[in-house]
């Protein structure tokens, strides 16, 4: 049996959901009794991040020892692991296609397009690749990687388990309709779509409510730049921008939250869907890649909506006291899903068929 | 062949396209009737931002944008429906004649303060244009359409 599985990260930042998910996984690989290093990309590591972490050029391995790449997006640490004399196993997050960052960021687009190209390549030189979904899964058994295995995304409820943020609970006045999108401020979230249908929200149905957007804008600031131009443009006075939240401030806003609105048009998984679902929230989310398959049968998935269409929706599940009721047993029962796992069983069982 | 996409809604796993979906479109009809949302036309909206083919276009359009939005309007309170709303229009209305000459005044320093930044702005991406991006094209032809 391997006594050593380290993991190697292209960045490492708060908040950042693949960042979270190492941390996780070696927490698991310790209960499993391994050792566990991470190693990262020091150019891409934000100045905040308190995780123990070695840069990835000091990376050694001994024949025997097992190495996780978290692939998504391109980076010099691709020729560490190909280069690594360990068991080499790819696990896929998903690559943003490069196309919704074009005109935003061109640099990004181009590694995010470099990613895609070197993905077949990275993926056919691993000893095994697992995804975090069967949606990434799909996409690599039809790229010559038909033996992917899923490894799904993990969700760590001590997140939300924590005293609220009174400053942030004040500002918010729980009296009023709270809508809450959290994920980065990125174009392929496709939060213009979401300020639309909340314009008509707020001026037709409930004045009295407000959307909150939970997320760093840092990943894409021209995008950003746009949605402030969009909502000036409307008139909306009521889109609260909270760009990056701590844990802490993370599950006030969901405890203030009366809707989680999704309008993303790719996603690897979707985290926040979850924890909505933890933290007792009804979840509207746009039927688009893996956000289907991390709802489940729960919630209210939607397609082709127009901005009214989708507001209508929205007031009808906040004032239809048996819909809610409906959605959120439905959400509890797939959430039981995600809790009831026995991810220190999984990945014991994904690393003894490579050894 | 026209496409026209349908729409769709699922809830707790049951296709509910037809029932809320109807509620739905019904609802959102009576609203687009007497659409209560400001628009602007697709050329003005900050929305003609997404799909750029490059960061130049972007910035060149991002800055035609802001030029047109430099001017800073003071406008008379709406009025409303219902006698309530009435009295509470009556009464900013009375409000806003009194401030209005400094209200003015204050749109018009913001306006000018508005029209040098973006002026600034404006030089400052010609400048850079050619050392930074090689799609200086964009910028060229808003300068010179200006």
């Amino acid at each position: 049996m391997a006594k050593r599985v380290d993991q190697l990260l292209p960045g490492l930042a708060t908040g950042d959901a693949v960042s979270q998910e190492a941390r996780v996984i070696r927490e698991l690989l310790q209960q499993a009794g391994y050792e566990s290093r991470m190693f990262v990309d020091p150019e891409h590591v934000a100045p905040d991040v308190s995780v123990d972490w070695i840069p990835a050029a000091e990376y050694s391995s001994m024949p025997g020892d097992v190495l996780i790449y978290h692939y998504s997006i391109s980076s010099p640490a691709d020729e560490i692991f190909l280069s690594a004399r360990a068991v080499r196993v790819m696990l896929y997050h998903n690559i943003t296609p490069g196309h919704w960052f074009r005109g935003y960021d061109d640099r990004v687009a181009e590694l995010l397009e470099d990613a895609r190209r070197n993905l077949k390549r990275v993926a056919a030189s691993a000893d095994a690749v697992w995804a975090d979904s069967e949606f990434n899964a799909s996409e690599l058994r039809a790229s010559g990687r038909p033996d992917t295995r899923v490894f799904r995304f993990l969700f760590e409820r001590s997140r939300f388990e924590q005293p609220r943020d009174e400053d942030m609970f004040r500002r918010y006045d729980p009296s009023m309709t709270n809508l809450l999108f959290v994920g980065r401020i990125a174009p392929n979230k496709c939060i213009e779509d979401l300020i639309a249908a909340f314009a008509w929200y707020h001026a037709h149905l409930n004045p009295d409510s407000r959307l909150i957007i939970a997320g760093s804008e840092r990943s894409c600031p021209r995008y950003y730049a746009m949605l402030r131009m969009y909502m000036a443009e409307l008139g909306l006075r009521h889109v609260c921008f909270e760009r990056y939240v701590s844990d802490t401030g993370l599950a006030t806003l969901y405890q203030l939250a009366d809707l989680v609105v999704i309008t993303s048009r790719h996603e690897g998984f979707c985290l926040p869907v979850v924890e909505a679902m933890y933290c007792g929230v009804p979840v509207v989310a746009r039927s688009a890649a893996a956000i289907p398959e991390t709802m489940g049968s729960a919630g209210v998935l939607f397609d082709e909506l127009d901005p009214p269409e989708l507001a209508a929706l929205w007031d009808r599940i906040l004032n239809d006291r048996m819909l809610r009721r409906e959605i959120l047993d439905s959400q509890n029962r797939r959430l039981s899903e995600f809790l009831e796992r026995d991810a220190v069983r999984e990945i014991r069982e994904l690393l003894g068929e490579l050894l | 062949m026209l496409f026209v996409a349908l729409m769709r809604i699922i809830v707790a796993g049951v296709d509910r396209s037809s029932d809320l979906g109807d509620w739905v479109r019904h609802r959102a009809s009576r609203m687009k009737r007497r659409p209560l949302v400001r628009r602007l036309s697709p050329e003005d909206s900050a929305l003609s931002l997404a799909g750029m083919e490059s960061e130049g276009r972007f910035r060149a359009r991002y800055l035609e944008l802001l030029r047109r939005r430099v001017g800073v309007e003071v406008l008379p309170p709406v009025r409303r429906r219902g006698a309530v709303s009435w009295a509470a229009w009556a009464f900013r209305r009375l409000l806003w004649r009194v401030i209005r000459p400094f209200l003015e005044d204050i749109a018009w320093q913001q306006g000018i303060f508005n029209e040098l930044v973006v002026d600034s702005l404006e030089q400052w991406a010609r400048a850079d244009a050619p050392r930074k991006d090689p799609d200086q094209n964009a910028l060229k032809e808003h300068g010179e359409a200006r």
